[in-house]
């Protein structure tokens, strides 16, 4: 099993589409930081003008804490694209490369070959998110220093003091890479039952967006349905920025998130194990 | 005889009755004056403050900050963090104050505030092109505002109450409580990318917000040195 892992790590971090996400989240990055340096403040009042009608808040909002968490709530939406190029191809690319069909006749059984792609992708995923913590919050600190973080939720503000938010950070990420591996699994899955990347790619993220506007939209009916969606709990490490943090809703999602987790590497053994490698 | 007796009696009321007013009695413009005059003897001070916020949209810990004053009106507050502040400045009410020919003062009645008996007194500006449209001051026989409430052009009404200690001789208090509107804080979803995000702690447009500063270590009339002003 360890091999599997190894030569399905290699295969992963061969192909130069894997780099794709590491620069695309430094270049955005570099972009976001710039942006918010110059022009954040502004940015900033523009959202709170409703507050600092009869409030003001004195100090350093522009700051490396702030540039790090507006990185990763605009980056974690957009990084299940970069995890579905990876994880979509990982059956079907072997498929449409002609590969399968050696692989599948190796000494090992079927669900190892896909327990290791499964442990591939997620590895993947984890230097992603790293790669991301690195970018936003590193990055920030780097360029405009400490500093206490506003949190701008839908209804509330949250002031953070800067010595409280290091292991919220750290958490975030960790949270955000069980919702990504969620979004790797599914590609994976979808991978299973296609033969070429394109496929599985577009439908992992057609699934994701679809969720993420109905969990977006504040209708009625969309808010009923909305705690049932994955994506819904993928935004979990929000949690972490609020105060007092809500432990339960956090470890409820992550159940949640484990539970899509399990069921789509259980459907990827079930259907990769009957699948056809003949024809 | 009789009319002379009535005209002496008369005298003597009146007399009574001027002596007690010059005595114990003051206009409300005197005390509104008395207020402002002992608060114009700091040249400058320091103090250490907190500053609690309670505010229905915002979630925020106490802070602790350094405030320093320079007359006429050079405020700056030290600290770190990040501070949830009053929109008016601190000492808003001097400005207001400054001049007794700029304002109207009104005898409302007296009240009762902590054990102490207070002068209610209305403050309506002469001219109607400032920011001060209405002051109610509720003010103690030393000439100290224990509470007031500011009705401003562009930042609503602003309750203040004070609590004063070991600095009241120059009209600092230990303790200041700003009221202010706070209108609810609402963003979409779309915008915070909050999907999950908590019902608010309020659903009405409007709120009250207090902002609490207790301040501590007084330092007065020492001067404050220009590099102390940076932050």
């Amino acid at each position: 099993m360890a091999d599997l892992l190894w030569i399905e790590l290699y295969k992963t971090f061969r192909k130069p589409r894997s780099y794709i996400g590491i620069v695309a989240i430094a270049l955005i990055g570099a972009v976001i930081h710039l942006a918010i340096g110059l022009e954040g403040e502004q940015y900033l009042n523009l959202l709170l003008e409703q507050i600092q009608q009869s409030l003001q808040i004195h100090g350093k909002i522009i700051n490396g804490n702030l540039a790090g968490w507006v990185i990763l709530q605009s980056l974690i939406l957009h990084l299940p694209l970069l995890v579905a190029l990876v994880a979509g191809d990982l059956i079907s690319g072997e498929a449409s490369a002609g590969t399968l069909r050696l692989l599948a006749s190796k000494p090992v059984r079927r669900a190892q070959i896909v327990l290791a792609k499964f442990f591939a992708a997620a590895a993947y995923t984890i230097v992603l998110v790293g790669w991301l913590g690195v970018v936003a919050v590193g990055g920030g600190q780097l360029a405009m220093g400490q500093g206490d973080l506003i949190v701008l939720g839908s209804d509330q503000i949250f002031l953070l003091p800067a010595a409280d938010v290091g292991w919220r950070f750290l958490l975030a990420m960790v949270l955000a890479g069980v919702g990504l591996t969620t979004v790797a699994a599914l590609a994976l899955m979808l991978s299973t039952f296609a033969n070429n990347s394109l496929g599985p790619i577009m439908a992992t993220m057609s699934v994701v967006i679809l969720f993420t506007i109905i969990g977006t939209m504040e209708f009625p009916l969309f808010q009923q349905i909305s705690p049932w969606l994955f994506t819904t709990h993928m935004s979990i490490w929000r949690e972490l920025f609020h105060d007092p943090v809500d432990a339960w809703q956090i470890v409820q999602s992550v159940l949640f998130l484990s539970l899509h987790i399990i069921i789509f590497v259980v459907v990827t053994v079930i259907a990769f194990s009957r699948r056809d490698i003949l024809t | 005889m009789i009319v002379m007796n009535w005209i002496r009696c008369l005298s003597v009321i009146v007399f009574v009755v001027l002596c007690q007013a010059v005595v114990v009695g003051q206009t409300p413009r005197q005390l509104v004056q008395r207020s402002y005059e002992r608060f114009a003897r700091v040249k400058d001070y320091r103090a250490d403050v907190v500053i609690t916020t309670d505010i229905p949209s915002i979630a925020s810990k106490p802070v602790r900050a350094q405030i320093l004053y320079q007359q006429p009106a050079r405020v700056a507050i030290k600290s770190a963090a990040l501070l949830i502040l009053p929109k008016v400045p601190l000492h808003f009410w001097l400005e207001a104050l400054a001049d007794s020919n700029s304002f109207v003062a009104i005898p409302v009645g007296q009240e009762t505030i902590d054990n102490k008996r207070v002068h209610q007194v209305s403050v309506i500006p002469v001219r109607d092109t400032g920011e001060l449209l209405l002051a109610k001051l509720w003010i103690d026989p030393e000439g100290l505002i224990l509470k007031s409430q500011w009705t401003t052009r562009t930042q609503g009404v602003v309750d203040v109450s004070n609590t004063f200690g070991y600095a009241a001789t120059f009209g600092l208090p230990d303790r200041m409580e700003f009221t202010v509107d706070v209108q609810r804080f609402k963003l979409p979803k779309a915008v915070t990318l909050d999907l999950r995000s908590r019902p608010g702690p309020t659903t009405s447009a409007t709120g009250k917000g207090t902002i609490v500063l207790e301040f501590s270590n007084y330092v007065i009339n020492r001067g404050i040195a220009p590099h102390d002003w940076q932050q």
